[in-house]
C-alpha cells in the first residue's frame, strides 16, 4: 500500500522541517506515524511515511508548573517515567504505551477512562509547535496553564488524524500522583443496572477517575463495572465505602481488585480482534445503545468485547468479524447517528477478494463545509494523510 | 466594495424590517451605549445596533451587514476588558442581550443548552437547586454573558481545577460571515472531524455569531472549605503557592490580593481583613469531604510553613461568601480608591510569580504609579491595577507605558500577554512580539477559512490587518471522494 522503503524518520525537529520543506517540492503525499496504534483507515498509495519515533527528547520538564514540553516521538510510557521521577504523570490511558506516542495521541485524540475527571488532550494540552504542509514552522498557545493569546490551534489539531500538519512538539499540563489509588469491580450489571450505579455515586457526589462496564456475553447481567477512586487515603476510603453501600443495598456483588488492573482490562478488551469499533453516544441513553446498536453487532462478531465508559457516553466494540458483520455495522451506524452519535470504525482487518474497506467515519457532520475550508487553507494540495479522514479531508 | 448607503433613517428601516423598530438603534444618544466595553478608553460609535432575537434574525441581519459592506461585531454584556467588542464607525453592532434563555437543562447527560445573552450566573443559579453549577466564574459573572465568555474563553478564580470556558463548551449554533447558520460540535464527549469549537471558544468574534451553546454542567462537590491567609508580603505569600501545589494538592481556587488591594477590598465591601499585611490568599479546597478535610489542613500546614501572619475559615456560608464577594469586587473596590485605573492581564509560570511582581513594583515605581494586585496565584494569572489620575497631565500616558512593559516581563518571563481578559484591540500590537510572522498567520488561515472576506470583528487580534486572499489553490477532492465513497456511511 505505501513505500515502505521510504520511511521518513527524521532525528531532530530541523531535520524535520528541512524533510517538510523538500517533500513539499517534491509534491510529496504524506502520511505521519507515530507509534501506528491509533492509524484509522490505510495510507493512500504511493503515500510517504513520515515517521516521528526519533523525536524522542523532552524538551523541557517544569514540575512546578506542572507542565511539560516533549517532541512528538515521546513515548506515552517514556514521559510517565519522567514524570513519575517527580511524583507527577501525564492522564493519559492508552492501550500500549511503549509503543503510543504523545504527537500520535494528540493527532488521534486518544483517551482512556480517566478521562472522566481530567478531560482529554483537548483539556491537558497547552501549546503545540507544527510544521504545515508548505513547510513552514509554526506554533501556537504557550508553555503557561492559563493562556487566550491567539486562537488555539493546539486545541484544534487534537484529532486531526495528521491531516493538516505535522506535530512536532507539544506542551502539556501534568497532575500530580494520587496519594492511592482504589479499585472496586461490581459485577454482573445489566445495562440498565450500569447507568443506575452512574447515578447513584452522580447523587452521592462521588468523584470517581474512572468507571467502565466491560461485557462479553449476551446474558442479561453481562457488565462488571470497574470503578477507580484516586486522591487521598481519607478520600478514596470514604468513597469505596459509599459504592460498597450503593452495591449492597442493591444486592450486586463486589470484588476488590488492584487498580492497574483495571487498566490493564480495559487494554485488553480494546485488543479482542482484529476489528475494533468505537461509538460516542448520549450517556443516558446507554441502556438504549446498548440494546439497539452494540449487541446487535456483538453478536455478528466471535468472541466479542465491549468496554465502555457508561458516564462519557462512550463504547468501544472489538471482536473478529463474520460475513454478517459489515451489514451489521451499517445498522449499528444509523442507530447511533439517529440519536446524534457517532460510529468510529478504528481498527478492520485487511478485506478478501479485492472486496472494499469499511469506511471508518461515517457521516460528516453539518460542519463539514467548514472543515474542507480549513483543510484547503492547510493543505491545499492534499498532500497530507489525503483521504484519510472525515469525508476524504 | 463598501456601497455607500442612503442615510441612517434608510439603514435603521431596512434592519428594522428584520428585528423590529424597538429593536434597532439609531439614535445618536443611544449608540453610545455601544461605543466601548469595560476598556473604556477606547470609545468608537458604531453606525447601528441591532438586538436580534432568534438565530435567524440574526443570519438576515449579517447578510444585510454583507450586502451593505458593512463589518459586524456581535455583542455580549460589553464588559470585556480587551477592546473585543469595540466598533469601528461602520459597523453594525449585533447585541445579544435580548437572546438570553435557558433552551434545554439535560441533568441527566450533565449539560444545559442556552442563548448567548445569559448571564454566567444565571447558568449556575438555573440548576443549582439541582445539585449543579457551571464552573467558569468570570469575576463580571452576575452581569457577563455566555457568549462573550465563549468569544474570549472566560476564566475566573475556580479555572485553576475546573478549567476554562474552552473546557465546558461542548458545542454551539454558529451564524457564519455569508450569514449561513450551522451547528459546531454538539452536546456529546466528542463530535466527528477537527475540533471546530477550539476555534469558536476565543476566537474573539472573528470566526462567527454563536447564538446558542451547548455547556458541561458539573455536580456540586460534597464540601469546599474557604482558607484566607496573611503574608508579610508576596514574597511568602507566593512561596506558600508553590508549596501546596508543590505538595499535590490542586485547589479550586488560590487568589492573591496585595496591600493596596487588600485596603481598597476592605474599604469598599467591609470584609474584616487585617490592614498591616503585605498579602492575602484566598484559597477554595473542594471535592470529596473527608479528602477536602485532608487537603485543607496541608494547605494551612503549607501557608504557615511559608510564613503566614495569620490563618483563618470562615464561621459559615454567609462569611465565606463576604470573603468572595471581597475578592470578586476588588477591581471596583480599586476605582475607589483611585481616579482611574489600567487593569493588565498576563501570565507567567507559576513559579516565577514573585520575581515578576517585583518587577512590576519596580516599574510602576519608577513611573511614580501606584499598582495594586490582585490575581488568580495558582496558575500565574496576574491583574496588576496602575493607579492613575488622568486630570494630571502624563499619568495616564505613564499608565500605558507600564502596563506595556508588564506584558513584556510576562512575554520575556515564559507567559503570555493575556490569561482571560483576550487580546482584542488592547492587546493586538503584543502580538507580534509573543508570536512570529508564521504563528500569526498560521492563526489567520483558520479565520480565513471561515470568515474570507474578513467581515466579523476585524482589526482585533491580529497585529496588522490581514487579507486573506484566494484559496491557496484549488481543493482538491480526495480519492475517496471523487470515487464516492467517502462520507457516505
Amino acid at each position: 500500500m505505501f513505500d515502505s522503503t521510504n520511511l521518513l524518520e527524521p532525528a531532530s525537529l530541523t531535520e524535520a522541517a528541512a524533510l517538510m520543506q523538500e517533500h513539499r517540492s517534491a509534491g510529496t503525499h504524506l502520511a505521519f506515524i507515530g507509534g501506528g496504534t491509533h492509524t484509522i483507515g490505510q495510507p493512500a498509495s504511493g503515500d510517504v511515511l513520515f515517521s516521528t519515533r526519533k523525536l524522542n527528547r523532552i524538551i523541557e520538564y517544569a514540575p512546578e508548573d506542572q507542565t511539560v514540553t516533549v517532541e512528538a516521538g515521546v513515548t506515552v510510557a517514556q514521559l510517565t517515567e519522567v514524570l513519575a521521577s517527580c511524583g507527577q504523570r501525564l492522564v493519559l490511558d492508552v492501550a500500549d504505551p511503549h509503543r503510543s506516542t504523545i504527537g500520535g495521541a494528540i493527532a488521534s485524540n486518544a483517551f482512556g477512562p480517566r478521562r472522566l475527571r481530567f478531560g482529554s488532550l483537548k483539556d491537558l494540552i497547552l501549546g503545540i509547535s507544527l510544521v504545515r504542509a508548505d513547510g513552514i514552522e509554526a506554533r501556537a498557545g504557550g508553555k503557561v496553564v492559563k493562556n487566550v493569546a491567539g486562537f488555539d490551534i493546539s486545541k484544534f489539531v487534537v484529532g486531526s488524524h495528521g491531516t493538516l500538519a505535522l506535530i512536532t512538539s507539544a506542551t502539556l499540563r501534568v497532575h500530580p500522583l494520587p496519594d492511592v489509588s482504589e479499585a472496586i469491580r461490581v459485577t454482573q450489571l445489566s445495562a440498565g443496572q450500569v447507568w443506575d450505579l452512574v447515578m447513584a455515586m452522580r447523587e452521592q457526589q462521588l468523584e470517581p477517575t474512572t468507571i467502565i462496564a466491560v461485557g462479553t456475553t449476551d446474558g442479561p447481567g453481562d457488565y462488571d463495572v470497574d470503578v477507580v477512586f484516586e486522591g487521598v487515603r481519607s478520600g478514596a476510603d470514604a468513597q469505596a465505602n459509599c459504592l460498597r453501600n450503593i452495591a449492597e443495598r442493591r444486592g450486586w456483588s463486589m470484588e476488590e481488585l488492584p487498580s492497574d488492573r483495571v487498566l490493564a482490562a480495559d487494554a485488553e478488551a480494546l485488543s479482542a480482534g482484529p476489528l475494533r469499533v468505537h461509538c460516542t453516544t448520549s450517556p443516558c441513553e446507554f441502556a438504549q445503545s446498548n440494546e439497539r446498536a452494540i449487541r446487535p453487532l456483538m453478536h455478528t462478531l466471535t468472541s466479542p468485547v465491549v468496554s465502555t465508559y457508561p458516564a462519557l457516553g462512550i463504547f468501544t466494540v472489538a471482536g473478529t468479524p463474520t460475513p454478517a458483520t459489515t451489514a451489521e455495522l451499517a445498522n449499528c451506524r444509523k442507530q447511533i447517528e439517529l440519536r446524534g452519535g457517532s460510529l468510529i470504525v478504528e481498527a478492520q482487518p485487511a478485506p478478501h477478494d479485492g472486496a472494499p474497506m469499511i469506511e471508518p467515519w461515517g457521516t460528516p457532520p453539518p460542519s463539514f463545509q467548514l472543515m474542507r475550508e480549513i483543510k484547503a487553507r492547510f493543505d491545499p494540495n492534499g498532500r497530507l494523510a489525503s483521504g484519510r479522514f472525515v469525508g476524504g479531508l | 466594495m463598501r456601497t455607500q448607503t442612503s442615510g441612517k433613517t434608510d439603514l435603521h428601516q431596512r434592519f428594522a424590517t428584520i428585528v423590529g423598530d424597538s429593536n434597532t438603534i439609531s439614535a445618536a444618544s443611544e449608540l453610545r451605549t455601544y461605543e466601548c466595553d469595560g476598556l473604556t478608553g477606547t470609545r468608537v460609535t458604531p453606525a447601528l445596533v441591532v438586538l436580534p432575537g432568534t438565530t435567524e434574525e440574526v443570519s438576515q441581519c449579517v447578510r444585510l451587514a454583507n450586502e451593505l459592506g458593512m463589518p459586524i461585531v456581535a455583542r455580549g454584556s460589553g464588559t470585556g476588558l480587551s477592546g473585543g467588542a469595540v466598533p469601528s464607525p461602520e459597523s453594525l453592532i449585533i447585541g445579544l442581550s435580548r437572546m438570553n434563555a435557558i433552551l434545554e437543562v439535560d441533568l441527566p447527560n450533565e449539560r444545559i443548552r442556552v442563548q448567548p445573552g445569559v448571564a454566567n450566573l444565571d447558568v449556575s443559579r438555573a440548576i443549582a437547586p439541582h445539585g449543579y453549577y457551571y464552573a467558569p466564574d468570570p469575576s463580571s459573572q452576575s452581569v457577563c454573558s455566555i457568549g462573550g465568555n465563549v468569544a474570549e474563553n472566560s476564566g475566573g478564580a475556580h479555572c485553576l481545577k475546573y478549567g476554562f470556558t474552552v473546557n465546558h463548551a461542548m458545542g454551539a449554533t454558529v451564524v457564519l460571515a455569508d450569514g449561513t447558520v450551522v451547528s459546531i460540535g454538539g452536546p456529546l464527549a466528542d463530535s466527528l472531524g477537527y475540533n471546530l469549537m477550539a476555534l469558536i471558544v476565543g476566537s474573539e468574534g472573528m470566526m462567527a455569531v454563536v447564538t446558542e451553546v451547548w455547556l458541561r454542567i458539573i455536580r456540586l462537590p460534597q464540601k469546599t472549605r474557604t482558607i484566607f491567609a496573611t503574608f508579610p508580603s508576596t514574597d511568602e505569600a507566593g512561596a506558600a503557592v508553590s508549596a501546596i501545589i508543590a505538595n499535590g494538592i490542586i485547589p479550586a481556587a488560590i487568589e492573591m490580593m496585595d496591600q493596596l488591594a487588600i485596603k481598597a477590598i476592605v474599604a469598599a465591601t467591609g470584609v474584616d481583613w487585617p490592614l498591616d499585611v503585605g498579602a492575602a490568599l484566598l484559597a477554595d479546597m473542594d471535592g470529596i469531604a473527608a479528602e477536602v478535610d485532608h487537603t485543607a489542613e496541608a494547605a494551612i500546614a503549607s501557608m504557615k510553613q511559608a510564613g503566614a501572619v495569620d490563618v483563618r475559615t470562615p464561621r459559615d456560608a454567609a462569611e465565606r461568601a463576604l470573603m468572595w464577594k471581597g475578592r470578586k469586587s476588588a477591581f471596583a473596590a480599586v476605582g475607589r480608591i483611585s481616579p482611574n485605573y489600567y487593569v493588565q492581564d498576563g501570565v507567567v509560570p507559576r513559579k516565577q510569580i514573585a520575581a515578576v511582581l517585583r518587577e512590576i513594583a519596580r516599574l510602576a515605581a519608577e513611573a511614580g504609579l501606584c499598582v495594586a494586585n490582585v490575581f488568580h496565584a495558582g496558575d500565574g494569572n496576574l491583574h496588576p491595577l496602575l493607579l492613575y489620575d488622568a486630570r494630571v497631565p502624563g499619568e495616564e500616558e505613564r499608565a500605558e507605558h507600564v502596563a506595556s512593559e508588564i506584558l513584556r516581563v510576562c512575554i520575556r518571563y515564559g507567559g503570555s500577554i493575556t490569561g482571560e481578559h483576550g487580546v482584542g484591540l488592547d492587546k493586538a500590537p503584543y502580538m507580534g512580539e509573543l508570536f512570529n510572522e508564521n504563528d500569526l498567520e498560521t492563526m489567520s488561515l483558520v479565520r480565513c477559512a471561515f470568515d474570507p472576506a474578513g467581515r466579523l470583528n476585524p482589526g482585533k487580534v491580529f497585529p496588522t490587518p490581514r487579507l486573506c486572499g484566494d484559496r491557496p489553490g484549488p481543493f482538491v477532492l480526495s480519492p475517496l471522494e471523487r470515487l464516492d465513497i467517502a462520507g457516505r456511511g
